[in-house]
């Protein structure tokens, strides 16, 4: 799938072309029908709510090192939790 | 010279005098000394001394301007105040206005700031067009700051509450001391190498200003703008500022005002996607109800209205001009009548009869039954016929006169 800033664009371009209302009519119902679904595409993103904090523990200086990530005691969301 | 008479005053006179001599004379001025006798008053006003070797001035430093000090002031600190010399006549001392106070070697620490700032600038280190615009929705949010600081507990507290799903990389570094410049600059360099983030929190809690001043480092302010993610700074409290906030592309006032920024347009982008697809929505229904409206136009009973409608003036014509051949026809009949009428009368009053009623008499010959005209058509002894009005005569011409 396309970059959310990327399919967010395509979102504002079909809404201005629906609007302009110099396209044919089974036009407009295709574009409309690629909007909807982008904007259901969009709104998923928008509403994940999982998230993951993670700690760099080594200190890699080239580009061939690997940085090794490991999961970070999340304080906020233990204490939210009790 | 003054007469002796001019120099005698009122205390409140001259009190005014030494008032308006003192507050016009050290306005704006540079106290440096040491403080005593601090005392902080429960409303947030700063009372205290400045002395020297050989002498002492009493000082304040109101709730206003205390607020924007970045120490706690303590006795035996060796400070520089800026204010302005005020004489409080009820008490006949004088005393220092505090508007401004750092402790003594920051001044050095300053300028050497403002000269390190004023060189990066000159590179265009802090050019508005190197600015890089912050992604729409980071889905990972690179964090170089302490891992104990009260930056970081900040940061995790306003994302988890904000729900924004954001994933954090914390890449860990002193933010403070003689090492912290070099580990933060080069967590900022690696977060790059292993793109770690769509954009980079790169800041610390409040602090003094030696405290703050890796981030304003040239190590640091360097790998900030160099940085290909974006970064947002967010050192100190609001005040506080630092090189770093310059060559950052955006500067938060507090680490959790950055987390509220990464997770911010989370929300707002959730109602623009919405908005567009409402009026979207409304923008097509719109279109299909214009259509049915135009449709409609088209029903056999509209047809039919409109038709009639359409030939209404047509009938109409029709029918006024069938009145007017109606009309026409009728008049030309009475006119006809009229004349015939006429005609009769003139005929009747042209017919002998008429002409005998008044006396004349028509005389035919006898024998022919020709109207005589002219004496000369008969002769004396001749039989004719005369015609009166009422019966005739037979009669035999005597006589013939010319």
């Amino acid at each position: 799938m396309k970059g959310f800033e990327e399919r967010l664009s395509r979102l504002e371009n079909l809404n201005d072309k629906i609007s302009e209302g110099n396209i044919p009519l089974d036009e407009a119902v295709a574009l409309f029908e690629e909007g909807i679904k982008l904007a259901k595409s969009l709104e998923k993103d928008l509403s994940k709510v999982e998230r993951k904090v993670e700690l760099l523990v080594n200190q890699p200086d080239t580009p061939e090192d690997e940085p090794n990530l490991e999961l970070f005691p999340d304080l906020s969301q233990e204490e939210r939790e009790e | 010279m003054l007469q002796p008479e001019t120099r005698k005053f009122t205390v409140s006179q001259i009190t005014e005098l030494v008032k308006q001599h003192i507050e016009a004379e050290f306005y704006d001025v540079t106290i440096e000394g040491e403080i005593s006798n601090f005392r902080p008053s429960s409303t947030g006003h700063l009372y205290f001394t400045l002395k020297d070797e050989n002498a002492v001035i009493s000082a304040v430093m109101f709730r206003n301007r205390a607020i924007s000090l970045s120490f706690t002031p303590a006795d035996g600190q060796k400070v520089s105040v800026w204010g302005n010399l005020s004489v409080y006549a009820k008490r006949g001392t004088y005393q220092i206005i505090a508007e401004r106070m750092e402790k003594s070697g920051e001044g050095d620490i300053l300028a050497t700031l403002e000269e390190r700032k004023r060189r990066l600038a000159s590179e265009g280190l802090f050019e508005e067009s190197r600015k890089r615009p912050l992604p729409l929705l980071p889905s990972r949010v690179a964090v170089v700051t302490s891992p104990t600081g009260a930056a970081l507990r900040d940061i995790l507290n306003v994302t988890a509450r904000r729900n924004a799903g954001i994933n954090i990389v914390v890449l860990p570094c002193p933010v403070q001391g003689e090492e912290a410049a070099a580990k933060i600059a080069r967590q900022i360099e690696r977060a790059n190498m292993f793109q770690l983030g769509e954009v980079i929190i790169v800041g610390r809690g409040g602090g003094s200003l030696e405290d703050l001043l890796p981030f304003s480092d040239e190590v640091v302010v360097r790998a900030i703008a160099a940085s290909t993610i974006p970064v947002i700074s967010a050192v100190g409290h609001e005040i506080d500022l630092s090189l770093s906030d310059l060559a950052a592309d955006l500067r938060a006032p507090t680490p959790s005002a950055a987390a509220e920024i990464v997770s911010a347009s989370r929300d707002e982008l959730l109602a623009r996607v919405r908005d567009l697809r409402s009026t979207m929505t409304r923008e097509l229904e719109r279109r299909i109800e214009r259509i049915r409206l135009l449709l409609r136009e088209f029903t056999a009973a509209r047809l039919e209205r409109n038709f009639r409608i359409m030939i209404q003036p047509v009938l109409l014509r029709l029918d006024d001009a069938k009145e007017g051949l109606v009309r026409s026809l009728r008049d030309r009949l009475v006119d006809a009548r009229h004349r015939l009428e006429l005609s009769v009368k003139n005929l009747e009053s042209a017919s002998p009869i008429e002409v005998l009623k008044r006396g004349y008499s028509v005389v035919t010959d006898g024998e022919t039954g020709r109207v005589l005209r002219d004496a000369r058509e008969t002769a004396a002894g001749k039989g004719i016929r005369v015609r009166l009005h009422r019966g005739g005569l037979g009669a035999t011409v005597e006589e013939i006169t010319q």
